[in-house]
């Protein structure tokens, strides 16, 4: 009886194992579009980092932490991108509902939210203000790629000493370039 | 990159922080209680940026309602794991730069320097360590990755700060020599200092981004650095001040923190 409960539950288990297999290797594309490179195109100047990255569960993250003479154990500068199925990382639905009560109202103050807060990138991008405090700051932009299939955070976290010149990364310039080198990756034949 | 803000009146500079903080809090964190109810509520980091611009008086206290989210948290609840080995004398406190044996158990001998406790009523105890979001680099990383939107206002807003429990035990001698200790209350809160290190920056989103308004700081850029000596202008001006905040305490209820335990009253410490 254990060995046919045993025989079940391993059957039962062959499909999520070769779900999630499918889940890594689809999300093992974001290979080829968050690279070292891509990622040093999104500082304002040279900027010496180190790049990594992991797959956990169904995400897949890019991690990149720079190099800098830091003074004190919680000064830092990471940038975390990670790629996920659509609907993991933004909500289309919760999405459209605060969009559609700014585009609602219709003033000055919500045209501005709109313009600042969902950015024309992929199939929808949505900026979080983030936070500040003595702890540092840390903001995000979202984005779904064009096709709807995958979503996209792009995460910054900082504090730094004042003698420490900020590298200035743009995450609305990064994530422009991931949809588009996305959309570029999977048109092509050859390796879609 | 330039300090946009120096040049600024420090009114002016005191508006922009100000719409800083309704910027933050213009998103609301999800707060799961025990009973699985959530409420959207403002984050921690808008309410503490916005008492330290509302503060006139340095060092005074600020307290607020912990929510469920700091209460959850990881690394407070490791740090009451600790607290309630400190209390049973399984492992030591961290006293300073100093590692002691603490709790019921010296007090149960009568070593110096605690007070004989001759388990004839309740004993009363308090200790406080620290917790700390995002302790290391892979940890802030972690965060920005895997955390989530409760864990990431935590880090923001208080990073660093302590956990102090206040507990009442009662012990209880069995036929086997072993002391029984049971725990008859137990309450936490969150304890730090809200202040800011002015030689440190950091780099934001601009709340002021294609804002038309005539005191707008930068309109046309998107992000904005900040340097921390502009908030010592604000604590110059009186138009901020840094204080102690604590949050009102909280039951910890916790079966695994608060279950009976037996202790050794021969051990050798």
């Amino acid at each position: 009886m254990a060995m046919w409960g045993s025989l079940v539950i391993t059957l039962c288990s062959v499909p999520c194992v070769l779900a999630q297999n499918s889940v890594n290797t689809k999300l093992a594309l974001f290979d080829k579009v968050v690279t070292k490179s891509l990622i040093a195109q999104g500082f304002s100047g040279p900027q010496a980092f180190h790049f990594r990255r992991s797959q956990e569960a169904d995400r897949r993250t890019y991690e990149s932490i720079c190099v800098l003479p830091l003074s004190k154990a919680d000064q830092h500068y990471v940038i975390a991108i990670t790629a996920a199925p659509s609907g993991k990382l933004l909500d289309a639905a919760e999405y459209e509902k605060r969009r559609g009560a700014f585009l609602a109202s219709d003033t000055e103050e919500s045209r501005r939210v709109l313009d600042r807060d969902f950015p024309n990138i992929g199939l929808r991008a949505l900026r979080h203000q983030g936070s500040f405090g003595p702890g540092g700051a840390s903001y995000s932009l979202l984005l779904t790629t064009s096709d709807g299939r995958f979503d996209i955070r792009i995460a910054v976290s900082n504090l730094l000493s004042g003698t420490i010149p900020d590298p200035g990364f743009d995450s609305t310039k990064i994530a422009r370039l991931i949809a588009c080198r996305y959309d570029g990756v999977t048109r092509s034949p050859v390796l879609k | 990159m330039s300090d946009y803000l120096a040049p600024l009146p420090v009114q002016q500079v005191a508006a922009w922080y100000r719409r800083l903080a309704d910027s933050i809090g213009s998103r609301r964190v999800a707060d799961v209680d025990s009973t699985g109810t959530t409420q959207q509520r403002e984050p921690l980091a808008a309410i503490l940026l916005r008492h330290y611009l509302e503060n006139r008086q340095p060092g005074s206290a600020f307290v607020f309602d912990a929510p469920n989210y700091l209460k959850q948290n990881g690394q407070v609840l490791t740090q009451l794991q600790y607290q309630r080995a400190v209390f049973l004398t399984e492992q030591q406190a961290r006293v300073g730069n100093r590692q002691i044996w603490a709790g019921v158990l010296p007090r149960i001998q009568g070593r110096s320097p605690f007070t004989r406790w001759d388990l004839t009523g309740p004993l009363q105890m308090n200790y406080e360590s620290l917790a700390e979001i995002g302790g290391t680099m892979i940890e802030i990383a972690r965060i920005q990755y895997r955390g989530t939107d409760q864990e990431r206002d935590l880090f923001s807003a208080l990073r660093g700060f302590q956990v102090h429990s206040d507990v009442v035990v009662t012990g209880q001698r069995l036929p086997t020599g072993m002391v029984r200790i049971a725990i008859q209350s137990w309450t936490a809160s969150a304890r730090d200092t809200y202040d800011f290190d002015f030689s440190e920056h950091l780099t934001l989103p601009n709340p002021d981004f294609h804002s038309t308004a005539a005191d707008a700081v930068r309109p046309q850029d998107e992000s904005l650095t900040v340097y921390h000596s502009n908030a010592q202008r604000l604590e110059q001006a009186h138009l901020a001040a840094p204080y102690t905040l604590a949050s009102r305490g909280w039951s910890v209820t916790d079966a695994r923190l608060t279950s009976p335990a037996q202790v050794d009253p021969r051990r050798t410490l």
